[in-house]
């Protein structure tokens, strides 16, 4: 929906309610204390390694802008794991509950309602920009002590293909240079050029860059969940490589005057599987060529990433790609899905979610997660156990059939049922009762086979682990009551 | 014993060398200790470790200390850890600083021993060697000779005997077998030095640790009489290996899975390397019930005149050739059978590797070698947190069951790039493993060569693992490229593929 559309909407709306200060639609002067509210957010999240407790509960903040519908739009990041939200406007110390409508982890965004109508008096929502900068002045709006409204000035100096916070999904990305001052910042504090919304921070780092979701990717966002049924954005469901060397572009046959990437990888159930395959040449994306570095010349911002082609289209679209397969130019067509960073061999992205686990005569076994390799610290890509990082770095998007995710053993409860087994932890659970293990729903399943009496669990490296069925009913008991445990499973 | 679990025991030890260069310190003498004094040498190695990064160039040689004592016929017994990579050896006596030249007679670097041999019989005028005791009593007290730092002349220190245990031995990094505990601290330079206990030796002084204070660690006569007995005909043929994971059978749940009687005790089996000793013989699920007659319990434990160990100690008083009887369970049936030993040849690359020249292949730029534990070493002390991933992943699991061990002899890495216009656009290939050459799958690191040596078509198609595409040459331009790199880069030879490339057969 255009920006011309959607404000004829809020007119609309603004009339007929009639409960509004009525706002002069064509030379608004840009108020952003009624825009810009303050989200005050308590959050808790599980713990992955102890996945029947929740970890101690936090505070953070951030800033919400002010949509149409007495909505409220933010980031995700803000309100990750929340137990309780409350927005507060400029200029009071009123703090009102808050709930949310709709979130996307991967896109960033995340969109509020409050119950409390009357907070919407005298806010007004925030006006998108129409065409995407590429350079220029930018101000964010943050909130003093006193929750007064301070504008803070930057510059935009880049526009690229960047993953936000969570997950492997990529999109547009705008970069300003702005000085919080020691604030700290990417709390979804809004930009605006010229009173317009450009876009909200996810990010704030070191030389004072700011990275910023573009207004383009939050109406992208809006639109897609006004009809109530969210589908999100889209993964373009293959890996790729560039394709530089001019004795591997020969050996593929490919004909001077063509660029491409080559295709290394394709995600199972994605929108290339059985349309792309390993070695195939991408060529051209609706007509857009590709060059031999991934990137296309974008009319609006130059050479960019190809990604930023897949980032205004929805699921269930269809794009026309030219390929070079075995020598010969082909014309074949995705259809476009989504991806979600929850969905992989190993889920980058369980935010809001208690982790799937079962305990069984004091084995804990679970999932493997990005949380829970981040279990590990500070330095988990480091000291995690390696056989786990062996396949984060190489197979995390890559759940196979018989293999949707990694079944591991987190540690053993130690009690008398499990002597002998108690030194056992992280490791690949491959089958239970000799039965294959793709997914942690398979445990359950399997154990409900034990094979004379016993219940038998194979790792990766050749251990063996067995119990007994005629007492593990009471063992579970007591490891549940001894160690605490409200639940046994959470699958 | 090859151990693989122990490849992340935290433990640090340091292994005591000596750098010169300290100021001189005269040692003070209050007893007479003459008689083992006469037996102790000084020995200063000057010695030079290969650059595994840069595997066709040694490292600049470095000079070390340690010492010696001197046995029957005359020998000199030591540390292999002073006298490993040895370019040029000197011993002296102590109270004459005439220096004598040495070589390494026999290295036993699974084992941390040496004998050194000084060309010049004269030397051995006036010196008494040390005959070779038993294992002392917990809490006796033993003296330690030695050249450590802090002085030039000789250092006796006493030390109380306070634990015997089986730990590794931090020269391999792999290999455990016996080791005495003394409250003695062991410093950089008392490395093979002898510990002795009524004017017998009782041990060998080899490492410390570097977190503890006054906690020496000395090799027991047990390890260095069986290393003297193994070179008796000329060769130092290494410790034996059985070859086997095994796990304990605490869990009566577990006896009746594998229908072991709950009286009956064990250990069962979960990996079994094929080319070592039990390879062809024990299979995973088996369980080991006894071992030359001696009963295995749940821990894998035996008990041998009065003291536990764990069962390996069984191979510690073997030798290579020798045959062991074990008694194991299949499917609830016992059988017996006699396992012929053999070393494990195929484990060196997985243990710190001494005077060996590293494998490697240069081929249009790309260099390769087959992944070891020196090459990981070469990313820097803390090498298990910040080597590449998945070479650490490759290593750590590649003698797990069902594992690359069974299909492959080497994982081959490309690991460097030389630059050339030739591979260019190849940079970020640093550290792939090698999957085929040309289609055919790589297995060792000598058909890796001879693959790339193959001329199959126009073009060289090297795949790796993971999702890289392949890297590709053009055959008529490889030959030219290689003259410059060799060139460019001082590398007189193309590639290294071992002397010995001796494969073991049972």
């Amino acid at each position: 929906m255009s920006y011309v559309y959607r404000f004829i909407y809020l007119l609309i709306t603004v009339f007929v309610l009639g409960q509004y200060t009525f706002v002069f639609a064509q030379q608004v002067e840009f108020e952003p204390e009624k825009s810009v509210v303050k989200i005050r957010v308590s959050n808790q999240s599980y713990n992955a390694k102890n996945p029947w407790k929740k970890n101690d509960f936090r505070k953070k903040s951030g800033y919400g802008c002010v949509l149409n519908k007495q909505t409220i739009l933010t980031t995700a990041d803000v309100v990750a794991n929340h137990v309780f939200i409350e927005v507060e406007k400029a200029g009071s110390s009123t703090k009102v509950p808050a709930n949310l409508l709709a979130v996307d982890y991967d896109a960033n965004l995340a969109v509020l309602s409050v119950n409390d109508k009357e907070f919407f008096q005298n806010l007004q929502p925030v006006e998108f920009m129409e065409k995407l900068p590429l350079k220029g002045p930018a101000e964010a709006i943050i909130f003093e002590h006193s929750n007064e409204v301070r504008s803070v000035p930057g510059k935009i100096s880049r526009v690229s293909v960047v993953r936000y916070k969570y997950g492997w999904n990529k999109f547009p990305g705008m970069e300003i240079t702005i000085n919080f001052q020691g604030k700290g910042g990417g709390w979804g504090e809004p930009v605006f050029v010229s009173g317009k919304l450009l876009g909200i921070t996810w990010f704030y780092g070191k030389n004072q860059v700011a990275g910023i979701i573009p207004y383009t990717v939050i109406e992208h966002f809006l639109i897609d969940l006004e009809d109530g049924e969210y589908n999100g954005f889209v993964h373009p469901g293959f890996k790729f490589w560039k394709l530089e060397d001019s004795a591997l572009r020969s050996y593929l046959s490919m004909p001077s005057d063509k660029t491409g990437i080559y295709i290394t990888r394709i995600i199972p159930g994605g929108s290339a599987d059985a349309i792309l395959k390993r070695g195939d040449v991408l060529l051209s994306l609706e007509g857009v060529l590709i060059d031999n570095d991934g990137y296309y010349l974008d009319k609006d911002f130059g050479r960019q990433p190809f990604l930023l082609l897949l980032t205004d289209k929805s699921p269930g679209d269809k794009m026309e790609a030219e390929i070079l397969r075995e020598g010969q130019v082909k014309k074949v067509v995705l259809v476009l899905k989504r991806f979600m960073s929850g969905e992989g061999l190993i889920p980058m992205i369980t935010i809001d979610k208690q982790p799937d686990y079962c305990i069984e005569g004091g084995l804990i076994i679970q999932e493997l997660t990005l949380d829970y390799l981040k279990s590990w610290g500070k330095d988990w890509q480091k000291r995690a156990n390696t056989e786990f990082l062996f396949y984060y770095i190489n197979e995390r998007e890559f759940p196979k059939p018989d293999k949707k995710k990694l079944v591991i053993l987190n540690r053993v409860l130690p009690d008398k049922a499990n002597l002998g087994y108690q030194d056992l932890s992280n490791k690949i659970i491959v089958e239970v009762n000799d039965r294959p293990i793709a997914s942690l729903e398979d445990v359950p399943e399997a154990m409900k086979h034990p094979v004379n009496g016993l219940h038998s669990f194979r790792f990766k490296n050749g251990v063996l682990l067995v119990l007994k069925d005629s007492d593990l009913q009471e063992t579970n008991n007591r490891i549940k009551k001894k160690y605490f445990i409200n639940k046994l499973s959470n699958i | 014993m090859l151990d693989t679990g122990i490849f992340f025991r935290l433990i640090g030890f340091i292994i005591v060398f000596v750098l010169p260069g300290f100021s001189p310190l005269i040692a003070q003498e209050k007893t007479d200790f003459s008689i083992p004094k006469q037996s102790v040498v000084k020995i200063r190695t000057v010695s030079q470790r290969p650059n595994y990064d840069i595997p066709w160039e040694m490292k600049p040689f470095r000079t070390s200390g340690g010492s010696g004592a001197i046995i029957s016929g005359n020998r000199i017994l030591t540390n292999a850890h002073v006298v490993c990579d040895a370019r040029y050896i000197e011993v002296t006596r102590e109270g004459d600083s005439k220096p004598y030249l040495g070589h390494v007679s026999h290295i036993g670097n699974d084992c941390d021993l040496a004998v050194v041999k000084v060309e010049d019989d004269s030397f051995f005028v006036k010196t008494n060697p040390l005959p070779i005791g038993g294992i002392p009593e917990l809490r006796s007290k033993v003296l330690a000779y030695g050249y450590p730092i802090g002085g030039k002349r000789i250092a006796i220190t006493e030390g109380v005997v306070s634990r015997m245990d089986f730990q590794p031995y931090q020269h391999s990094a792999l290999d455990s077998h016996l080791i005495l505990q003394i409250d003695a601290s062991i410093n950089p330079g008392s490395s093979g030095g002898p510990v002795v206990e009524d004017g017998k030796l009782v041990g060998i002084a080899f490492q410390s640790l570097s977190r503890g204070e006054n906690v020496g660690y000395i090799i027991p006569t047990s390890v260095i009489r069986r290393f003297l007995k193994d070179i008796e005909d000329g060769r130092y043929d290494e410790y034996p290996e059985l070859g086997i994971d095994y796990r304990n059978l605490f869990n009566p749940a577990l006896k009746d899975y594998f229908s072991v009687p709950q009286e009956e005790t064990g250990v069962f089996i979960c990996n079994v390397l094929k080319d070592c000793s039990a390879g062809g013989v024990l299979e995973p699920g088996d369980v080991l019930i006894a071992i030359n007659s001696y009963p295995v319990d749940d821990d894998g434990n035996i008990i041998v005149d009065g003291e536990t160990y764990p069962l390996e100690e069984i191979l510690e008083r073997k030798y290579v050739g020798d045959t062991i009887r074990i008694s194991f369970m299949r499917n609830g049936e016992i059988a017996q059978k006699d396992i012929s030993l053999v070393s494990f040849y195929r484990g060196k690359d997985y243990k710190n590797s001494y005077d060996v020249r590293p494998k490697y292949c240069v081929y249009a730029g790309m260099a390769f070698q087959p992944l070891s534990r020196e090459y990981l070493k070469t990313w820097d002390n803390k090498w298990r947190l910040n080597a590449d991933k998945k070479l650490l992943y490759y290593y750590t699991n590649f003698f797990s069951s069902g594992s690359l061990y069974q299909r492959k002899k080497d994982i081959v890495v490309m690991f460097k790039r030389l630059p050339d216009p030739i591979n260019t656009y190849y940079e970020i290939y640093d550290n792939s493993v090698v999957k085929a050459v040309d289609g055919e799958e790589v297995n060792s690191f000598k058909n890796f060569v001879e693959l790339l040596g193959k001329e199959t078509g126009p073009y060289k198609i090297i795949e790796f693992e993971g999702s890289r595409p392949p890297v590709i040459f053009r055959l008529d331009q490889v030959n030219e490229a290689d003259k410059r790199v060799f060139k460019l880069y001082g590398i007189r030879q193309p590639f290294y593929l071992g002397e010995d490339d001796r494969e073991v057969s049972k």
